[in-house]
């Protein structure tokens, strides 16, 4: 069927260590940009790529946060961050640069019936 | 019914690549239509076109290749993932053309299944 597609890219991997985070980053808002439905959910160490004051320039990698602030423009539907993900790690809402809807664990299920298509990572 | 591809693990590092060419023969085969496969992340490593494997070992690009050719199949590697790991026009194989993440787009608008090999 020739249509645009709801799109769920799942970030569980830490930001930085490889390029993966920018790179699965990359592919979610290309597709927005291109007017699928995108929505993220970051989970695991997936929400490390959202706390705020990232500075990995020690490292060298290229600083992954200034890619969220332009979401909306991107026209992303929804940013989801799990609940127990964040807590495990001592962090809450206050601790993350955009400003996301937290979800328990077992709303995933519900919200991944939704789609056409998920990107595990 | 209409599949788009994605790989995204290189050759030999896992068997990813072998599965979703095998997968690809398969649909075909059922006379289902395949949009395209497009490889990313080291998936790209896919279709350089000098890998020498062992004679005794599976050649996963050669595979690729003969598929593409035989049945006139449209092999993308990622324009951004492909520059970043400085594998350029001059290093690619026969059947594989370098494109963006919009055409990657374009196929998941045409396409009923996207399924996406290698990932965590």
């Amino acid at each position: 069927m020739d249509q645009k597609k709801t799109c769920l890219f799942i970030h569980r991997r830490s930001p930085y260590g490889s390029s993966r985070a920018q790179e699965v980053l990359d592919m979610a808002f290309t597709l927005s940009a291109f007017e699928h439905k995108v929505s993220l959910v970051f989970m695991d160490d997936g929400v490390l790529q959202i706390i705020r004051d990232q500075d990995p320039s020690a490292i060298g990698m290229k600083n992954i946060s200034p890619t969220f602030r332009a979401w909306e423009d991107y026209g992303i539907e929804h940013i989801y961050v799990e609940k127990e993900s964040l807590e495990m790690r001592g962090m809450n809402q206050m601790d993350l640069l955009i400003e996301a809807e937290i979800i328990e664990a077992d709303q995933l299920g519900k919200i991944m019936e939704k789609q056409d298509f998920i990107f595990n990572d | 019914m209409k599949f788009t591809i994605i790989v995204n693990d290189a050759p030999y590092q896992s068997q990813s690549s072998d599965t979703a060419c095998r997968f690809v023969q398969a649909l075909l085969d059922e006379g289902h239509e395949l949009t395209q496969v497009f490889f990313y992340f080291e998936g790209v490593w896919n279709a350089l076109a000098d890998a020498e494997p062992p004679q005794d070992d599976r050649h996963v690009i050669d595979n690729w290749t003969k598929l593409a050719v035989e049945k006139n199949l449209d092999l993308v590697i990622c324009s951004t993932a492909a520059k970043r790991r400085g594998i350029g026009h001059s290093a690619i194989a026969q059947g594989f053309k370098i494109d963006t993440l919009g055409r990657l787009s374009e196929a998941i608008t045409t396409s009923d299944r996207v399924i996406t090999f290698g990932a965590p």
